[in-house]
């Protein structure tokens, strides 16, 4: 590893080593690198419990990782705040808070603000123009609490797009919502890497993920593989990461399957063999 | 004496037995006069100080007093430790004032009440007033409605019969004791008896117009009857329930109205309810100030003159004087032995 | 009782002020605790003050109040903490960790105040004031002290306001932001526990945690954004102190911490009910108009119905058989419908009952209804 003047791997969009967490003496994540380069949409997917929102908590700083570091465009996390966006879990938050949607994106600008200081009449134009990108500027002044799920969901993503960051964190950004909101977001997805910013989203469907990303990181605790999608979603893959009971549709040993499942909860589950012990 | 027999060295012996049996019966009989000439003092455990004081004051060397509650203990709110319970549980006389004062404390009297003898020394003393002099009870309001005021100690003449009435009941466990107990009690209703004309004759010196009382809670009704003085306490007789708005401005309007200079905190009670009566008063332009400290509930720190009923009364009644304008009267020559003692240095 | 009188009134006026002011600081900052989930923390901080109260008066040896609520903010933040420490390294619960922090200090804190009552010049502190408060007997140095904490506490909301917004709302992204989330969340948690402790004398450890809740859920229901709740929320914590000081200045014997409380918590009630929207007056209400209109357009579309079964528009159905198919009586709807001008009333024949026949603009309406339930005639009828 070299770091020089305080720049260390300046070509990756997202720089993770050595990455470990735990959560009441088990291991969340452990020994987890992850080098994303820039302008790609990665998805990182994993059975459940395989840490992939934790990873993205102990990249912005909510969860205290036991090792690791993280490194944005070449320099510390820390210092790069403001280029990096994140886009939390819906179900995270409880929608009855009295707020507008058009307040709820403001918040992306507090970060801008710093102490002391309230949002005026340009933070709310930029929220509003935000809502727009997302189609919800008529929404702007409505209770969130009287959002459909896709509608609460474009809210969060105007949040992130307010911010005019280079690097998004998405957890699983297209979960729950309508068909209509789910193109929306991909198209959203894609009009950011064309302009050169980068998207790292946990997503939670393996039978999309071919389709929507280019880039993927397959997670159950360890990093079991990460790259271009073509090469990453593989049979021998998706079985070292899911386990021996995944169900492949149309399929060949080595190839690339057309759409895969993951059988019965068994294997998904964080309390099994399969997911808890790391894969080497 | 047992009678000389014919038979001579048969005699010499016996009679040398005999003698030695006589000296030593003499001398059991001396031992047993002795001994009993000095009994074990009684072992006596009172609630409040009051009543143990009344108690040494008439027990003497008779009487082991030990009392539960000390200065500045509210006993309307006083509860019984463990401890407590075990040293009433051992005792061979309990002695609470009566009436209710020592309300937490009544489910354990009563169960004791049926192992250890027990006297509840206020109800006696009214027993004794009222088939003596007529003196009546003063009933209670409000909370208290229809029950007796138990603040009897405040009132030099009815409590003065409180003293036989502790004499009988340490004469009744020792007989031995009987004579002693009684004179005492006799000398110290007597001086109890010129403390009270003291008492009248000092508040007589108040100026007329001036003789209100008001003080924290209700506890000078008695005190207030006998040396005439109108009486008002913010809360009522027992401090269990939290003095209301309506309360302390009744108080300020009543200390507006009778222009009355100085309102009283006490010993046992949080001074704020007469601190925000003062404070009502003085913003609607009332010249009030706090008087002083009472002793209502409680007796003051032991080894002071104020920590005996007669040094507790005398100091109540300078306060008061004093506070409302008066000069007190020349202390009697029946207290001046009680004087004395608490002036030696 | 006369009102004028009361409001001129010294002891009256200080205690209003002082409820006043309890109420306000309260309701604001009760409005985070309610809306992080936190309700109980409130009961937690007030019930665990109680050792600091004993602690505050063994240690200073004074009755004075600032040693005393100094001790009570302390004990209760120490709860605060131990909550804290029990949810992160234990599998126990934020509720479960509340209970178990509240009985722990409340018991230890009845220990320390049973053993600084026999302490000579307890009873001069007045400790058992504290457990249900005595509003009648504030000072003006404790309106000084209670109205001096309590706009600092105010002023450090106003301050930090979207950070505590940030926070509440959304943690995760608060973080990603940059803001510190754990100071921030300690912070708060701490200005409620201020809130908390210059109204213990006024209401008492047992009640206060009605005054930290109970505005800010009225409030909720009144309101869609959350600088109107918390507004709204120190105006009924206010409104809640000066009803309740009036209000038990009337009688003698009304103890007035507590009749603040039921202030408060009728507060709770008539907004339950009575708000627009979100209350339950209001949902009965729309409830009731839409089976109203419910049961309007089924005997509207029976009727047409009816009419399509016997290719008869001007088909004159009898009420009885309208009463069968609809379930129940039909009467008062059909009257309802006619006078709307929908229906129109036929005699058949005169042994049998009342007959109803769709008027046009009936028939109009029943169409228009019938399209969703997916009438199966609709292809034969010419629209």
């Amino acid at each position: 590893m070299t770091v020089v003047g305080g720049v260390h791997e300046p070509a990756l969009a997202l720089h993770v080593e050595d990455l470990t967490a735990s959560y009441a003496h088990q291991a969340v994540l452990w020994d987890v690198d992850l080098n994303v380069p820039p302008g790609v949409l990665a998805a990182i997917v994993g059975p459940n419990g395989a840490g992939k929102s934790t990873l993205l908590r102990c990249i912005i700083g909510a969860v205290r990782p036991n090792a690791g570091h993280v490194y944005v465009h070449g320099r510390p996390y820390r210092e790069q705040r403001r280029r990096v966006a994140y886009v939390p879990q819906r179900t995270s938050v409880d929608w009855d808070f009295p707020t507008t949607a058009l307040d709820v994106v403001t918040m992306g600008l507090y970060g801008r603000l710093g102490w002391f200081r309230r949002p005026r009449r340009t933070e709310a134009d930029e929220a509003l123009e935000a809502l727009a990108m997302v189609g919800m500027d008529a929404f702007a002044s409505r209770q969130i609490a009287e959002l459909s799920g896709g509608q609460q969901q474009r809210v969060f993503l105007a949040r992130a797009l307010v911010q005019d960051a280079d690097l998004y964190l998405m957890d699983e950004p297209f979960a729950g919502v309508d068909a209509t909101t789910e193109r929306a977001i991909v198209d959203l997805l894609k009009d950011l890497r064309a302009r050169g910013k980068t998207v790292v989203a946990v997503h939670h469907d393996l039978q999309t993920v071919a389709t929507y990303f280019d880039w993927l990181a397959l997670l159950n605790v360890r990093v079991i593989a990460q790259g271009p999608v073509a090469e990453v979603y593989t049979a021998e893959n998706l079985r070292a990461a899911y386990g021996p009971r995944v169900v492949l549709l149309g399929a060949t040993e080595g190839a690339a399957p057309v759409a895969a499942s993951v059988a019965t909860a068994g294997a998904t589950d964080r309390g099994t063999e399969e997911a808890r012990t790391p894969v080497a | 004496m047992p009678r000389c027999t014919p038979n001579r060295t048969h005699t010499l012996r016996a009679r040398a037995h005999a003698a030695w049996i006589a000296a030593a019966t003499c001398v059991a009989l001396l031992a047993g006069a002795a001994w009993a000439q000095a009994p074990a003092p009684l072992r006596i455990v009172t609630t409040t100080a009051m009543v143990a004081d009344t108690l040494r004051e008439v027990g003497g060397a008779c009487a082991d007093v030990v009392h539960l509650m000390g200065p500045g203990i509210d006993p309307h709110l006083y509860r019984a430790s463990a401890g407590d319970v075990d040293r009433l549980g051992r005792a061979e006389l309990i002695v609470h004032n009566g009436f209710g004062l020592e309300g937490q404390l009544g489910a354990v009297l009563d169960r004791l009440g049926s192992r250890v003898p027990t006297l509840a020394l206020a109800e006696a003393a009214a027993e004794a007033a009222a088939a003596g002099d007529g003196v009546s009870l003063l009933v209670g309001e409000a909370a208290y409605a229809g029950r007796a005021d138990p603040h009897l100690w405040l009132d030099g003449e009815l409590w003065s019969y409180a003293a036989p009435a502790a004499a009988d009941a340490i004469a009744e466990l020792r007989p031995d004791c009987a004579d002693g107990v009684r004179a005492r009690a006799a000398t110290y209703a007597e001086r109890l008896r010129a403390l009270d004309a003291w008492a009248t004759a000092s508040v007589a010196g108040v100026p007329e117009g001036r003789r209100t009382l008001v003080t924290s809670h209700d506890a000078f009704r008695y005190f207030g009857r006998a040396y005439g003085l109108a009486v008002h306490g913010v809360e009522g007789i027992s401090t269990e329930s939290e003095a209301s708005i309506a309360d302390i401005r009744a108080t300020a309007d009543l200390v507006l109205d009778t222009g009355v200079p100085a309102i009283f905190v006490e010993s046992t009670i949080s001074p704020r309810t007469i601190e925000a009566v003062l404070a009502a008063a003085r913003d609607r332009g009332g010249e009030v100030a706090i008087g002083g400290s009472l002793y209502g509930d409680a007796m003051g720190e032991a080894g002071t003159p104020e920590g005996t009923l007669i040094g507790m009364l005398r100091h109540n009644v300078v306060t008061i004087v004093t506070a409302l304008g008066g000069e007190v009267a020349p202390w009697p020559e029946a207290l001046a032995d009680w004087a004395a003692a608490w002036t030696r240095p | 009782m006369d009102l004028h009188v009361l409001f001129g009134d010294f002891t009256v006026r200080s205690v209003a002020l002082g409820a006043a002011l309890v109420g306000t600081v309260a309701g604001a900052l009760g409005s985070f605790a309610v809306l992080r989930r936190q309700s109980l923390l409130g009961d937690t901080l007030s019930h665990a003050a109680l050792p600091g109260i004993a602690l505050g008066f063994l240690v200073s040896g004074s009755r004075s109040l600032t040693p005393i609520l100094a001790g009570a903010l302390i004990s209760g933040a120490l709860a605060a903490l131990l909550v804290l420490l029990l949810t992160r390294t234990t599998r126990i619960k934020d509720d479960a960790a509340l209970g178990v922090s509240l009985s722990l200090f409340f018991a230890v804190g009845t220990v320390l105040l049973t053993y600084a009552q026999r302490q000579v010049g307890a009873a001069q502190a007045g400790l058992d004031a504290f457990l249900f408060g005595q509003a009648a007997a504030v000072l003006p140095a404790d309106l000084t002290l209670i109205g001096g904490v309590g706009l600092a506490a105010l002023l450090a909301l106003a301050l930090l306001w979207k950070e505590f917004k940030a926070v509440t709302f959304d943690a995760d992204f608060a973080r990603s932001l940059g803001l510190p989330v754990l100071a921030l969340e300690a912070l708060l948690t701490l200005l409620i526990a201020v809130a908390v402790v210059i109204g213990l004398q006024l209401v008492g450890v047992i009640l206060m945690v009605a005054l930290v809740v109970a505005p800010a859920a009225a409030a909720r229901q009144w309101t869609r954004r959350l600088e109107g709740m918390v507004a709204l929320a120190a105006a009924f914590g206010a409104l809640a102190g000066v009803t309740g000081a009036l209000v038990s200045a009337s009688a003698r014997g009304l103890a007035t911490g507590p009749v603040i409380v039921l202030a408060a918590s009728a507060l709770v009630l008539a907004s339950l009910l009575a708000a627009p929207e979100r209350g339950l007056a209001w949902h009965a209400a729309r409830s009731w108009a839409r089976r109203r209109a419910l049961g309007s357009h089924r005997v509207l579309v029976d009727l047409l119905r009816l009419g399509q079964d016997h290719r008869d528009p001007a088909y004159a159905s009898e009420q009885g058989m309208l009463d069968t198919y609809f379930g129940g009586p039909t009467g008062h709807v059909l009257r309802r419908l006619r006078r709307r001008g929908l229906v129109e009333r036929v005699e058949h024949m005169p042994e049998e009952g009342a007959h109803w026949v769709l008027t046009p603009a009936g028939r109009a309406q029943a169409r228009e209804l019938q399209a969703p339930f997916g009438g199966r005639r609709d292809e034969d009828e010419n629209r």
